[in-house]
C-alpha cells in the first residue's frame, strides 16, 4: 500500500455537491468525469448512476455506493478535524473513501481484480432505482456496500422491509344506523391484529429477529355514495420472519383489503466469509477489536443480495445516528482510518489468479 | 483516529480468556470458535502457531 497524504480534497468536494435523490445528475457527471481524470474508466449510465472501474482483473469487486441524500441541506464547514454537510456520512464519506483507497493500491495489490465502483441514484427512496439497474448488469465476486458503520466496525445485516397498504371502503350509511361500524374501525382492527402477532413473535427474540411495525400515514375520507379509510404500515422483519404469517394476521380482518407495497427481504453474514474475515484482520492490524453489527435499518445491500450471492458486507466511516440529521458531520481521522482499512481490505482478497496458482 | 493499542490478550494455541489448551492445523485466519473450557468466542488471529484473540462484538443497531 502507498503512503497517503491525508487531504480531504476529495470528500469535501463531493459534499458540496448537493444531490438530493431524483436531483443526481449534475453529481453523477462531474463525478464520472473527476473520476475519469484520476485514471478511473468512468460514465453514467442509463438511469444515471455513476458507474467507474479500475483494473482489468477477473475478480469483479463491487463497491457499492450511493450518490443521493436526503433533502435538507447542512452549511460545509470544516470546525477542527469535523467536516459538516450533507451526506457526510450518508454516504459519501464511504464514496470518497472507496476511490481514495483503490487508488492506494500497489500494482501487485491490485493484481487479477478489477474495482467496480457503483454511485447508485435514489437509494434514500422506496424504490431504489439505481441498485435494482446494476443488480442486472453485473456480477461481481465480492461487494462492499458503502454505508457508516464506523472505521472499527463492519455492518453484518440489515432487517427487511415490508410494506403494505390498508383499505376498508363501505356504502356511505348514517353513523347513528344499527351496528354501524366506521370504516376506520375496521383498518385500526387489523392494525392490533398485526399488532398482536409482532408482540407475539418478539417475545425473547433479539432486536434483528424481531418484526417492527409502524403505523406511518392514516386517513379517512368519504364522498356523497362512499366512505373509506387507508393506511400505511411498514414492518422490519429479520431473517427468520414469516411473511405469509404476517399477512394473515391481517387476513383475520377479512373486510380490510391488503396490499402489499414492496418486499425486501432482510440480509446478514454469520462474520466467516472471505470479505468478513478480511475486515475482521484488517481493523485488527490497526490495533482494534472489530464490531460486527446488525442493523435494523435497510440498505442496497437488501437490493442486490438476491441477485448476488457473493460475500457481501456494508462498511464506512461515520457514526450513523448522524444519518439524516441537520448534525451530519463526519470526524476526519476516523475517514482517514477507514481509508486505511479498505485499502489493506482490498488488497487481502484473494483473486482468482491468486487462487489458479495455489 | 490513530491504531490503538490491541485490546484483549493473545493466546497462542490455547483461550486467552482460560489458558485452555486449542489445537487446530485447518484453521484460518478470521474463523471464530468457541472455547470448550469457558464457552468463550474466539477468532483465529494467526495461525503456525494458532493465535487465538476474543471474537468480534456483535451489536444491535437502531438505524441505517
Amino acid at each position: 500500500m502507498r503512503p497517503r497524504e491525508r487531504t480531504i480534497e476529495l470528500l469535501r468536494w463531493m459534499v458540496e455537491q448537493y444531490s438530493p435523490s431524483h436531483h443526481e445528475q449534475t453529481f453523477s457527471r462531474a463525478l464520472a468525469e473527476r473520476l475519469e481524470r484520476r485514471g478511473w474508466r468512468a460514465r453514467v449510465d442509463e438511469v444515471g448512476n455513476a458507474i467507474a472501474s479500475f483494473g482489468e482483473g477477473e475478480t469483479c469487486i463491487a463497491l457499492l455506493g450511493h450518490i443521493d441524500t436526503v433533502p435538507g441541506e447542512v452549511p460545509v464547514r470544516l470546525e477542527g478535524q469535523r467536516l459538516f454537510g450533507r451526506g457526510a456520512v450518508d454516504a459519501k464519506g464511504a464514496l470518497a473513501a472507496f476511490i481514495e483507497a483503490v487508488e492506494l493500491l500497489e500494482e501487485h495489490e491490485r493484481a487479477g481484480k478489477q474495482f467496480l465502483l457503483l454511485g447508485c441514484v435514489e437509494e434514500e427512496v422506496a424504490l431504489t432505482r439505481g441498485a435494482l439497474h446494476v443488480r442486472e448488469h453485473y456480477q461481481p465476486d465480492f461487494v462492499i456496500n458503502g454505508e457508516p458503520s464506523g472505521a472499527h466496525a463492519v455492518t453484518i445485516g440489515y432487517k427487511g422491509l415490508l410494506r403494505i397498504e390498508l383499505e376498508k371502503r363501505s356504502s356511505r350509511r348514517h353513523t347513528a344506523s344499527r351496528d354501524y361500524r366506521a370504516p376506520a374501525e375496521h383498518v385500526i382492527e387489523a392494525w392490533n391484529a398485526l399488532r398482536g402477532y409482532c408482540d407475539e413473535w418478539n417475545r425473547e427474540r433479539p432486536l434483528f429477529e424481531q418484526n417492527l411495525p409502524s403505523l406511518t400515514h392514516f386517513d379517512t375520507r368519504s364522498s356523497d355514495a362512499e366512505e373509506w379509510a387507508t393506511a400505511s404500515v411498514n414492518v422490519r422483519t429479520g431473517p427468520s420472519s414469516d411473511g405469509a404469517r404476517l399477512l394473515s394476521a391481517l387476513a383475520s380482518v377479512p373486510e380490510v383489503e391488503v396490499r402489499v407495497l414492496s418486499r425486501k427481504e432482510a440480509v446478514s453474514t454469520n462474520g466467516s466469509d472471505s470479505l468478513s474475515r478480511a475486515f475482521k484482520q484488517a481493523i485488527r492490524e490497526r490495533g482494534a477489536r472489530p464490531t460486527l453489527r446488525k442493523k435494523t435499518g435497510t440498505s442496497d445491500w437488501n437490493t442486490v443480495a438476491s441477485a448476488w450471492p457473493v460475500p457481501i458486507v456494508a462498511y464506512g466511516p461515520g457514526d450513523s445516528a448522524l444519518d439524516h440529521t441537520p448534525d451530519e458531520h463526519i470526524e476526519l481521522p476516523e475517514y482517514e482510518e477507514a481509508v486505511t482499512v479498505l485499502a489493506r481490505v482490498l488488497s487481502l482478497l484473494p483473486s482468482r489468479q491468486a487462487h489458479s496458482q495455489t | 483516529m490513530q491504531p490503538q493499542a490491541q485490546s484483549g490478550t493473545v493466546g497462542i494455541n490455547q483461550c486467552p480468556l482460560c489458558i485452555m489448551e486449542i489445537k487446530g492445523d485447518d484453521r484460518v485466519e478470521g474463523e471464530v470458535l468457541t472455547c470448550d473450557g469457558c464457552s468463550a468466542e474466539l477468532e483465529v488471529v494467526g495461525v503456525s502457531p494458532l493465535r487465538l484473540a476474543e471474537a468480534p462484538e456483535v451489536e444491535e443497531d437502531w438505524g441505517e
